[in-house]
């Protein structure tokens, strides 16, 4: 099966980047329960770790030009140990994949539909998500280039609406925890949500002639860093020591907003589908990254 | 050939257009409605929440205020009654846990209860002063509770508060809602959503405090009414002692959150009323050479002159200089009545010690472990700032024979 029909543009790696970094906001308290209120750094100091990879991934494909991952280990290793090695790549993104479903259905069934059996809810993502990657990683390209512009508006709304009840010094004292758990929790940021972005290289054959996959990829993780950093400073100044005992911290924030109108009191009050604001984007991003991951594994095997 | 490829075509457009319809069948079953949907009429909305303690040890009273919605827009209800009864059903179990109790209570309300539209959580006095810790904790772990309904503290018992008659409003919850949200006017009350109190619990020395309700005699119905008297004051999450309306207001001083309310001062021949128009704050940790802190508080307050009671011209510069000096004393009072109180109750209800944890994180330290002495000797220097801007529609008193 030969998924990579079409030429992918540099914007559209960037943007997919940025796409796939923000559908794994929803695993923030990986983060955050290990580097609390000095959480926002680790999105800078995670992106610094990931930087040498990057380079050195970056050459592999300047040094193959037209050349898959798994392609590149076939040729560096030979058929034999760049098979075992292609077979490791696959097993990464394939239990990334399946983090990432069990991530989306364990949202939904929380806090959306919690009556709703998990099958239904998980056969129906992963039909999506096979669907869009039978179309090709042209199409995967495609959404990721609408998506990331609803999920930073959203955030940016979300933040302006919280905006009367934060408090500021949440976030003092900075950078009083032990030097562990910086280097901990970038690990952490290192290796879940920017190793991830790994998967990108493979679609270096498809990238249209000149583009520079590198320095795309970089800025696309750039933008993420800063986005990241945003939500963790809007959970953190919205829930202050709560942060830290939330299982989702990002969704309890949001949920904090209050919104006018309510058809059961006819009062002001909280919106009562924060699902709305929150989960439709966090749903959909899931949904690219986990179409990304899944369509790796495919090419893989 | 040809006639192959033709069938071959006809197999394929017949395949492509059977798996279409197949489609439209299974999706039109499955996202015609939400397999979690929850019709309103099945629902018991719980508008209120009274957690008391029990006659039993170890045992929490839960009363859950479930409203009538299809009475509560009723044109003829009054008093939370409408033709057809109560708007609200209060219904009320006894049990081990807030949790077990809740869930137990489905056997007595015939619709599942439904929590999202909670609007506030009372606490009895009995209850807060054995600890609350324990029982708050479903209300955080719930998926469907919200964190920003607000809490209060019962005089008596929550189930009483829950029970009032109420004029305005059709549901007791929404009534004492009401009255935390228009506590702007006088800023006496402190309005506490459960997520503040629940950071301030959190906090190793920032003691929680919450609005007091209690019932009263209404002189004119003859009725009980509730109404708000003071700020609860926790400790370890235990009610330890209450602030009064005046100390209220001073700890809403130190917290920047005085947005409006009225001043009462002695003028030249008279009494006048300044209404605060406009006020925050700035609360500053001083590390003295001594190695001992003290805390710097700064108000700016503006206002305007809002009556007088003495047929003085208040709008001249001296008296306006001397309104303000007298706006700021009755301020200052107000702080150090708090001040005094929080100390007597050994909490520190305006988060000086969290101030000084992010100013001097290492000098913290060292003090962290005897906060309750600290705070008790803490110095505090008040300085406030006022200024009168307007004296109304009106720039002198109206006074009999008055006229120039």
């Amino acid at each position: 099966m030969k998924l990579e029909k079409g030429r992918i543009s540099a914007i559209e790696l960037t943007l997919g980047v940025c796409c796939f970094m923000q559908g794994t906001m929803l695993r923030s308290v990986f983060i955050i329960s290990i580097s609390s209120k000095d959480s926002w750094i680790i999105a800078f100091t995670g992106l610094l770790f990931f930087l040498p990879c990057l380079v050195i991934y970056a050459t592999l494909v300047k040094w193959f030009p037209g050349r898959s991952l798994f392609e590149i280990n076939e040729e560096v290793f030979g058929p034999v140990a760049g098979k075992i090695c292609s077979l490791a790549y696959v097993f990464f993104f394939l239990s990334l994949a399946a983090l990432n479903t069990m991530d989306a259905g364990n949202f939904v069934l929380d806090f959306l539909i919690p009556e709703t059996p998990a099958p239904a809810i998980l056969i129906f993502f992963m039909c999506f998500c096979i669907y869009t990657v039978r179309k090709g990683i042209e199409g995967i390209m495609r959404m990721g280039t609408l998506f990331p512009f609803i999920a930073f508006v959203s955030v940016l709304f979300n933040f302006m609406l919280v905006l009367g009840d934060v408090q500021w010094n949440f976030l003092l004292p900075m950078f009083r925890l032990p030097a562990m758990k910086y280097v901990q929790a970038t690990h952490v940021v290192g290796t879940i949500p920017y190793g991830e972005c790994l998967a990108f290289l493979a679609v270096a054959p498809s990238m249209s002639k000149g583009a520079k996959i590198g320095k795309h990829m970089f800025f696309g993780l750039l933008v993420s860093a800063i986005f990241m950093a945003l939500v963790i400073v809007r959970d953190i100044v919205t829930l202050g020591p709560l942060v830290d005992f939330m299982s989702l911290p990002s969704f309890e924030a949001v949920r904090t907003v209050n919104y006018a109108g309510d058809s059961a009191t006819g009062k002001a009050e909280q919106l009562q589908a924060p699902g709305l604001r929150c989960g439709g984007p966090c749903r959909v991003l899931l949904n690219a990254g986990f179409s990304f991951l899944y369509g790796k594994c495919v090419l893989g095997v | 050939m040809t006639y192959k490829s033709n069938r071959l075509r006809i197999c394929r457009r017949a395949v492509r257009a059977i798996s279409v319809l197949l489609a439209c069948v299974i999706l039109s079953s499955v996202l015609s409605a939400c397999w979690s949907s929850r019709e309103l009429d099945e629902l018991a909305i719980v508008m209120g929440v009274g957690l008391d303690a029990a006659a039993v040890p170890d045992h929490v009273v839960v009363t859950a205020q479930i409203a009538k919605v299809s009475e509560m827009e009723s044109p003829s209800a009054e008093n939370g009654v409408s033709p057809s009864g109560n708007a609200y059903n209060n219904v009320s179990y006894t049990g081990e846990s807030v949790f077990g109790s809740v869930r137990e209570m489905t056997r007595m309300v015939s619709r599942r209860l439904y929590f999202p539209h909670n609007q506030i959580i009372v606490l009895g006095w009995d209850l807060c002063k054995k600890g609350v810790t324990q029982d708050l904790d479903l209300f955080m772990r719930e998926y469907e509770a919200r964190i920003e309904m607000k809490i209060l503290v019962a005089r008596e018992t929550a189930r009483e508060i829950l029970a009032e008659k109420t004029d305005i409003e059709n549901l007791p919850a929404l009534h004492i809602l009401d009255m935390l949200d228009t506590h702007h006017a006088t800023s006496e009350i402190v309005a506490v959503t459960f997520r503040e109190f629940q950071i301030s619990m959190l906090s190793k020395t920032t003691s929680p405090v919450a609005p007091i309700i209690e019932m009263y005699i209404d002189p004119n119905s003859g009725q009980a009414k509730a109404r708000m008297s003071g700020t609860a004051v926790f400790k370890d999450g235990k009610l330890v002692g209450e602030l009064n309306h005046e100390q209220t207001r001073g700890l809403l001083w130190v917290k920047g959150k005085v947005k409006s309310g009225v001043l009462h001062v002695e003028a030249p021949g008279g009494k006048a009323s300044l209404e605060i128009s406009h006020s925050r704050s700035k609360v500053t940790p001083i590390l003295g050479p001594d190695g001992k802190f003290s805390i710097k508080i700064q108000i700016l307050e503006n206002g305007m002159i809002g009556s007088q009671e003495s047929p003085e011209d208040l709008s001249t510069l001296e008296n306006v200089k001397m309104l303000e000096a007298a706006a700021q004393e009755a301020i200052r009072a107000e702080i150090s009545s708090a001040i005094e109180q929080a100390k007597l109750l050994r909490g520190d209800v305006f988060g000086f010690g969290d101030a000084i944890s992010r100013k001097y994180p290492d000098e913290w330290e060292k003090i962290k472990g005897e906060w309750d002495s600290v705070f008790r000797e803490l110095e505090t220097e008040v300085e406030v700032k006022t200024r009168l801007r307007s004296t109304g529609a009106i720039t002198k008193a109206i006074t009999p024979g008055g006229a120039a």
